[in-house]
């Protein structure tokens, strides 16, 4: 009976935890990205396909898939409006390849130009902690379109966004 | 020739400091740089030089004997360049564009976002962070963030 009781508690926490993020979805906002990426230690330009979900405004999701060679996914997630933190895990083909948590804060350079930079601290498995800066810049189209950007000390991004 | 060109653009640099000096106003600093955990810590010495309201120029030396000049032009948003040179010459160059924003009363930052270019021609995106945490009268702690870089400074404004 006690057993029979633990399981149903843990199903019901279960399946509050995956309905909690599906009923979010349906009032998220966010973006769909495609665009090229240039590591400077690869040649040549790899494509990038990202979608961001904002599930409330301080709380987002960014998932993004590069098809460098090899391959490589991104999780990141973030927390807070102007100002805020962040973690993400890199996932490669022998799993988690890196990792990396900071702080962020969002800039509007002109009416039509925005910026997000990162700064933080990135590991990447069985190296040295290494310090870490990137800038993600927005730069809108009209509509829901907007071209954006991101460069850091290590590879730089260019695409277009459809926002929803 | 390029021990020469080496020497003439480090000389024009200080001239134009000093020169700049006389009505300038800006801040020395000193610090320590790192690469990362395991790195060594490696002093710094660097000035800037605010000689007009748009432009600015900082040299700075490590005591690894790599100097480097920057120059930055533009208020709130601008343009920048920048040379390091070490015992064998040019380390590396950055050109971009920055913007400053105010993260509150006391803390300033700068983002430098450009290309870093290198002398065997590669050259690859570069994004670095410039703090600027104000202390009471002249004094203030200043940072710079980069890709694998952490510098962490004592500033005094003049």
């Amino acid at each position: 009976m006690k057993s029979g009781l633990k399981n149903t508690l843990f199903m019901t926490l279960f399946v509050l935890c995956a309905l909690v993020p599906l009923a979010a979805v349906a009032s998220a906002q966010g973006y769909v990205f495609v665009g090229v990426t240039s590591y400077s230690d690869s040649e040549g330009l790899a494509t990038a396909v990202a979608l961001e979900y904002e599930f409330t405004p301080e709380l987002a999701l960014n998932v993004e898939h590069y098809s460098a060679d090899p391959i490589y996914t991104s999780l990141l997630a973030r927390y807070g409006a102007g100002t805020g933190g962040y973690g993400y895990v890199g996932v490669g083909t022998d799993g988690i390849e890196d990792w990396g948590v900071g702080g962020f804060f969002e800039s509007r350079v002109t009416d039509k130009l925005d910026a997000r930079v990162y700064v933080g601290i990135n590991n990447i498995i069985n190296d040295a902690v290494i310090p870490e800066v990137w800038a993600e810049l927005r730069y809108d189209l009209g509509g829901p379109w907007a071209i954006m950007g991101m460069a850091s000390g290590e590879c730089g991004e260019l695409g277009i966004s459809f926002e929803f | 020739m390029k021990r020469s060109l080496m020497i003439g653009v480090l000389v024009l640099a200080m001239m134009a400091s000093v020169i700049g000096m006389a009505s300038a106003h800006g801040n020395v600093f000193v610090g320590v740089h790192s690469n990362g955990t395991g790195s060594d810590l490696v002093p710094f010495v660097a000035a800037e030089f605010q000689v007009s309201e748009e432009l600015a120029i900082i040299p700075r030396y490590y005591v690894d004997e790599v100097y480097g000049v920057r120059v930055r032009y533009g208020v709130g948003t601008g343009g920048y360049g920048s040379v390091v040179f070490d015992a064998n010459g040019v380390e590396n160059w950055r050109v971009g564009a920055f913007f400053e924003h105010m993260l509150s009363e006391r803390l300033a930052t700068r983002v430098n976002i450009g290309l870093i270019g290198f002398p065997d021609g590669d050259v690859v995106p570069d994004a670095d962070l410039d703090f600027k945490y104000s202390l009471s009268g002249p004094w203030s702690l200043k940072g710079l963030v980069s890709y694998g870089i952490v510098q962490a400074a004592v500033g005094f404004d003049f």
